[in-house]
Order: C-alpha cells, then structure tokens, then sequence
C-alpha cells in the first residue's frame, strides 16, 4: 500500500497520545501489602507480568488507537498499485496565437494560463509555445510572450518529439481553427494523459484582419464561430484628418459556419478603417486601422543593340507599372541611375562589377536554340561560351503545350521546361537574380504566343519593391467561441489506474470503532 | 511504601516521642497506673494466690535477681544457684517488638513503638525492671534493660531511630538469646501483627506469664481499592496482578477474620494473654498492664 499524501503520516504519531492517557490513569498500581495470601483464593496461582498492562487493557486502547489511525489513513488517501512513472517529464503546450493577448479581467489570457500553470502540482514540466519556431520558456515568461500567427499543425508535431511520458498538456483559448483538428489527433495518440484546458470567456463573435495588400486591393479575412448562418455588414472607409466624418463604404457579407471569407477591397493610399457591424459586440470591437502605402512603380533598364519593337510594346502594355521618368529604353545609359530590373538583348555583354541594378533579364541573342539546363554562368565568362555545348535547333515554341509553359510564376527555378531542357531558368549571380532566356526574340515565335506580355509583367511585378503590409489584429478582444471541445478539471497528481481506498471501506473502519467503543465504555 | 490510597487512611496522629504531646500523655497515663497501683496490697500472681513456697534451684542466668541467690549452697559447691519459689510475684517486664517488614505498612510500627515506649516509662515507676528487645533479633539492637527512668529519653531517641527489618531470620535464632532469660517470674509482651504464623506459634515457648498483643490498621481492615492492581508482598517480594472488585473484597474480609480467629484460639489455647487492636489509642498500655498483672 502506498499513500498519495505520505507527509500526513506525520500524525501518526498521536497514536502514542492513548497510550500516555492509559498510563497516566495509574489503573496497575503496584501496591505494597502486608500479607498478600489474604487476597487470594484457595488454590490461586500467583501471577505477575512485568508489564504495565494487561490483554484486559490493551483492548481499552485499541478502539482509540482505530480511531486515530483511521483518521489518518482518510487523510492520506492510501492505494494500491504504483503510479507508472516517479518523475513524468509533463509538456505544456501553450497557445500564443493573436487572441492570447485579449485582456479579461484585467489580466490578459496568457497571464491566466501563467497563475493557473504555477497553482498546478506539476514537479517535471517543459512548456512550449505554439510559436512558428516553437520556443522552450519558463513559467514566469508567459505573461510577457509576444503573440504571432502559426501553424499549429507544425509546432505540435515538433512538440511530441519530446514526449516521453506524463502528461500532455495543452492550454488555449482555441481561436485557431485547427484545434479541433489537433485535439482529435492527439486524444487518439495520448488518450487519458492528454489535458486540455481552454482559457478565456466566449460568445459567438466574428474577427478580421487584412491579409493581403495588391495592386490598391486589399483582402480582408473574416473568421468566425457562428453556428447558424449570419448576415453581417463589413464597413470600411478612408480615415482623413481633415473631413471629421469617415464615409463608410458597407458590403453585407453572409458568413456560413466553420468557414472563414475573403473580402477583397478596392483602396487607396491612405489610413483605412475596417469594422465588422455587430450587435452585441462592443464598439471598439472587430476593427481595424491600416495605413496602405501609394503603389510603387518599376524602374526599367533596356539594353540591345537591335530595335525590340515587341519588348518595348508589350513593356508599353504596363506603363501604368513603370516609372517612366526615372526609367532608359536607350542602348547606352547609365548616367548613375539606379534600376529596379535590366532586360539585356546584346550580342556581347558582360555583367558590370558595379551593377546599376537590382535585378537581371538576359537573352541569348545568337541563334535559335535553346541552351543545356546544367549550364553554369561564370565569372569574366560570356554566357554565350557556355551555349555551345548542346544544341537544339529550330525550336517552335507554338508546338509547346501548356503543359511545359508556365510564365505566369516565377518562383520555381525553372521557368519554362522544353522537352529537352529548361529553356527559361532564374538563378542568382553575384547575389544578383536573374532570368536567363535561352533564344533570341528574333528568332523564336514567343513574342507571337498571348502569354508574353503577362511574362513581362510577371518580370516587372517580380522587380517592383515589394510594399510591406504591416498586417494589425484587432487590438481588442478577439471573443471567439473556443474550438475546443474539452475542458478538463485539472487535478494531476491522482492517476485515474490507481485504486484508491474506497469510502465504505473507511466508513466500515469507522463503525467497528464505534461498536469497539460502546462495547468496553458501556 | 507506595500507596494510593494513603493520603486518604494515613494516621492523623503518627506518633513522636520527642514531642511534649507524647510525654503529657505519658504522664497522664503514668498517674493512672500508679493509682492502680496503690490499691494494690499484695503482690499477686495471675492466679490470684498467695503463696511462696520453694520450688526448685536452678542455674544462674544473667539478669536473674541476685538477692534470690542462695549462698549457702555457693559456699559449699562454689556453684552459683538461684532458688525459685512456686509462685513468684511478677517483677520484670520484657517487651518485644516485631520490627518485620509487615508491621512498617499503614503506621503500625510507629505506634508499636509509642506503645513500648509507654510501657517502658510506665514500667519503670512500677517494677523493678523493664527489659526491651526487637525481634528479627540483631546485634545491633541488644537487649536493654532499665530499673529507673534516668536515661529514657536516650532510649527513646534510639527506639525512633529503629527502621523495619526486611531481612527474614530464623525464628529460632530471634529467640535463642531470649529463652536464655527464661525465668517463671518474667512477664513478657509481644507486640506484633502475627502475620507470619512462626512467630504467633512459637509464643508457647516462653514460660511465665506471656501477653500477645497483636496490632491491625483500619485500612487494613476494611481495604478501599478497586481495579486492577498489582500487589507486593512487603517479606517475601512475591507479586501478583488482580482485578479488586467485591468479590476479592469479600475473599479478603474471610481470609483475615480466619487469621485472626487463630491466632486468638491459639493463644487462648496455650493460656497466653491475648489484646487486638484497630484503633491507635495509647490507652491500651493499660490494658496490657492490666493483662500482665501489675495493675489492677
């Protein structure tokens, strides 16, 4: 038998108290008498123990003696069997999405989650965060951890690998959608060890954030936790220091449970006021402001030695994207200007120790064939000396189906596949990206085909600087209805395979104490 | 001695003989046996005769009266020969007292000792000598002899200086001594508890005129315990554990009463004077006197 709280067991030494009581009654005096066969009967055999006292009185005691261990055995809750690991390294997976931050009760959630983790009897414990580089922290940290999207699915799974035995324990306000998701797939793997203990006061509500700022669209995300299908209104307007009053502009969105939407906004430059138009939330609730920056422009290098009527046409297309001014469509320029993109077309060319810009389109100008996919770009090397190892005549790109051409990206290595190879690649050289073209516009039909003017824009995009969306969540509360469904009392220490003494065995215990009591007091 | 029940039963009145109370009462009892005495014209025996005829010669003892010595007859034999008459009117006194281990409990031995202390003042104003001893016998404590009061209150210093004896010797050693002293005119008392049965039988040995006086408490008349105790034999050390309830009460009652009905058939049985006494009354030194025969 062992017992969850041993420290009582301390008590037991009350049970020396019953026995001073008895001994302290003086019941077996010895009794000096003159003559001691007066007191006996005929035949009595003359007894005598040395001890103090007899069966007679050891019985007295031993109802007294139950009773105390009887209360104490209650206190220290005895049980069978042992628990399965003495020292059980616990994990503690805390969740640090946006919604942490929410302040209830003047404390923020996540300071919840710190005075709840210090109360609990937890001896061995890592606690982890749901971070997207997963971090080891300590109890006292939590309250000041800062809070950022993740992918939850990720850090869990870098999480278990250092599960070993104990407890999983996860604490979350369960704003993220996938936790229900995770929580299944955990209660499967960890069943009875895994604790999840949701934080935070819910109501059915509904949040946005911007998530993408293109070409004066943005897109607005709504989540949500409604279970029924709701019509909200989205508002948003321009916030201008000099008129008092935003005009509003309102779209009704319906939101259909389980699924988040994506608005898209057409705006300008300019501080932007998002809201979401909710009844019982509070005013301040479900806002956002955005300051959006002016759309920035694409300065254009172009250097060939022949005219490039079709380059410059389909560069014409997308002037609205190219700084026109600050931008040379001349062979010779540099005049100690800084480009964002050089589209190159020259029969011989090298790339400058200094470039003038940030970015580089190359052509191969000298004949109609496509170049070898393993060719390497050298320092003090033409570009043509590597074409000659293995060539491929007469190529019709007409006959390329949609299959091998995918202009439209441009973040895969290989931009276009030929049969035979890659026929356009991006690479880097001298930490400045490139995109080799491996034939001559004059010589090939890909002027012809509709998707090169969006190749084209797709180069410019690629060179435009990127304007950074400095993405805000909503500075007050996110409210949502937790995803979790569970939400288990903790009470670690009490492993549920253990068997505990059970309450008529104590009450038995009790009840043969009091028949023992009335029985020798009566 | 341990005794729970002894702040209850102590004697109120434990008894010292240094104190001026002690010697009031002396006195007071002294006037009585003198004036007892007075009326008394003839020496008489315990039979009530008067007669001196010759009995016997006998050998000198020590302590015999020399004026009883016949000459004559130490001139022609050179042989010292005391001449005992029939009857012979009582002239000494010898007290013994039992200082066993069983007369400490329950104060008897101080007030044995304030009895023989009475005896002894009293006796010396009335006979001619009062001898004294304690029995377990030891050479520590001799036999003294007194023929006037001078030095008492010496005696009676060494008499409350004697503690009880726990050492058990043979009666007959107590004894040898004694019987040497063992004459017809010699009165003896024996102050004791007569628990041990030797000692109570053997008081047939003495010749001349013996009184036994036998000392038992209250409490050890009517014992007031109850429970279990553990008891202790005070001479033999033997133990035993009982419960105390009515009826070992009662067992207790019988088994006294026998005791003291035999010690009584005893020495009724072998004509020796017998007195019992419960209270601690000094008075009873009269009654013993009275017994002896030297008062009235």
């Amino acid at each position: 038998m062992n017992f969850l709280y041993t420290h009582y067991l301390w008590f037991s030494a009350i049970l020396v108290l019953p026995i001073i009581l008895k001994l302290r009654k003086k019941k077996y005096e010895n009794l000096a008498v003159p003559h001691l066969q007066f007191w006996l009967q005929e035949n009595e055999v003359i007894k005598h123990s040395t001890w103090k006292f007899s069966v007679r009185e050891l019985l007295y005691i031993l109802p007294m003696l139950l009773l105390f261990i009887a209360a104490n055995l209650s206190l220290t809750e005895p049980y069978y069997g042992e628990l399965n690991n003495k020292n059980p390294e616990h994990i503690v997976l805390v969740d640090t999405s946006v919604s942490m931050k929410t302040q209830e009760k003047f404390q923020s959630r996540l300071q919840q989650v710190q005075s709840l983790l210090s109360k609990m009897p937890l001896k061995n414990k890592v606690i982890f965060t749901t971070h997207k580089v997963p971090k080891v922290i300590t109890t006292e940290e939590i309250g000041f951890l800062e809070v950022e999207e993740s992918n939850l699915q990720k850090s869990v799974s870098f999480v278990e690998n250092f599960y070993n035995k104990g407890y999983f324990i996860v604490f979350t306000d369960g704003a993220n959608k996938d936790w229900p998701r995770v929580l299944k797939y955990l209660r499967t793997k960890y069943n009875k060890n895994l604790i999840v203990k949701t934080i935070g006061n819910y109501q059915e509500n509904a949040g946005l954030y911007l998530k993408k700022i293109d070409n004066n669209k943005a897109i607005v995300h709504i989540y949500h936790d409604y279970s029924k299908k709701q019509q909200i209104r989205l508002l948003w307007g321009k916030v201008d220091s000099e008129e008092l009053q935003t005009k509003y502009y309102q779209k009704k969105v319906s939101l259909i449970p389980n699924k988040g939407l994506d608005v898209e906004l057409s705006v300008t430059s300019g501080k932007w006021d998002f809201r979401l138009e909710i009844v019982e939330a509070l005013e301040e609730d479900n806002r956002i402001f955005q300051y959006i920056h002016e759309q920035k422009k694409c300065k254009v290098l172009v250097l060939s030695d022949k005219d490039v009527p079709k380059l410059v046409a389909a560069l014409g297309v997308y002037q609205d994207f190219i700084d026109l001014t600050n931008s040379s469509f001349q062979n010779q320029t540099t005049d100690n200007k800084f480009f964002d993109i050089a589209f190159v077309h020259l029969d011989k060319w090298q790339i400058p120790k200094n470039p003038n810009f940030k970015k580089l389109v190359l052509w191969n100008t000298k004949g109609n064939f496509l170049p070898y996919r393993s060719i390497q770009v050298k320092e003090n090397n033409n570009f043509r000396g590597a074409l000659n190892e293995k060539l491929m005549h007469n190529v019709d790109f007409s006959l390329l189906t949609t299959e091998y051409i995918d202009l439209y990206t441009h973040n895969k290595k290989n931009l276009l596949m030929h049969p035979s190879g890659a026929a356009i690649w991006q690479s880097k050289y001298q930490n400045i990206p490139f995109v080799y073209i491996g034939f001559s516009l004059h010589h090939s039909n890909i002027h012809f085909l509709p998707s090169f003017p969006i190749f084209i824009k797709n180069l410019i995009k690629w060179a435009t600087p990127k304007q950074q969306l400095y993405t805000k969540f909503p500075t007050t509360q996110v409210t949502l209805k937790s995803f979790v469904d569970d939400n288990v009392t903790i009470n670690i220490e009490k492993k549920p395979d253990v068997e505990y003494l059970q309450w008529y065995v104590v009450a038995a215990v009790y009840l043969l104490m009091i028949l023992c009591i009335f029985y020798f007091w009566r | 001695m341990h005794s729970f029940y002894g702040s209850k039963m102590v004697n109120p009145k434990p008894y010292q003989l240094d104190s001026p109370e002690f010697a009031k009462q002396l006195n007071i009892l002294c006037l009585k046996a003198k004036k007892r005495k007075k009326q008394q014209k003839l020496p008489i025996n315990w039979q009530g005769k008067e007669t001196f005829e010759f009995e016997e010669y006998r050998k000198y003892n020590p302590g015999d009266d020399l004026r009883r010595v016949d000459w004559n007859i130490f001139q022609r034999l050179q042989e010292i020969v005391v001449k005992e008459y029939e009857i012979d009117p009582p002239k000494h006194l010898v007290i013994a007292l039992d200082v066993s281990a069983s007369m400490d409990s329950f104060n008897k031995l101080a007030f044995a000792k304030a009895v023989v202390a009475a005896l002894t003042y009293i006796g010396t104003a009335l006979i001619d000598k009062v001898s004294f001893f304690c029995f377990p016998y030891e050479k520590n404590t001799p036999l003294q002899s007194f023929s006037t009061n001078h030095n008492i209150l010496q005696f009676f210093h060494r008499l409350q200086n004697i503690s009880s004896k726990e050492t058990l010797v043979s009666f007959e050693e107590c004894f040898s001594q004694l019987r040497l002293l063992n004459s017809a005119n010699i009165n003896t008392v024996v102050i004791s508890d007569f628990y041990t049965k030797e000692y109570f039988r053997s008081l047939r040995l003495f010749r001349g005129v013996c009184t036994a006086v036998q000392i038992v408490s209250k409490e050890e008349f009517y014992p007031q315990m109850n429970g279990s105790v553990c008891l202790k034999d005070v001479e033999n050390k033997i133990q035993h554990s009982l419960f105390v309830d009515k009826k070992r009460l009662e067992i207790y009652q019988k088994n006294l009463n026998n005791h003291l009905s035999q010690v009584k058939s005893h020495c009724l049985q072998h004509k020796i004077n017998y007195l019992l006494t419960k209270n601690y009354d000094l008075t009873l030194v009269l009654n013993i006197l009275q017994l002896a025969g030297f008062i009235r």
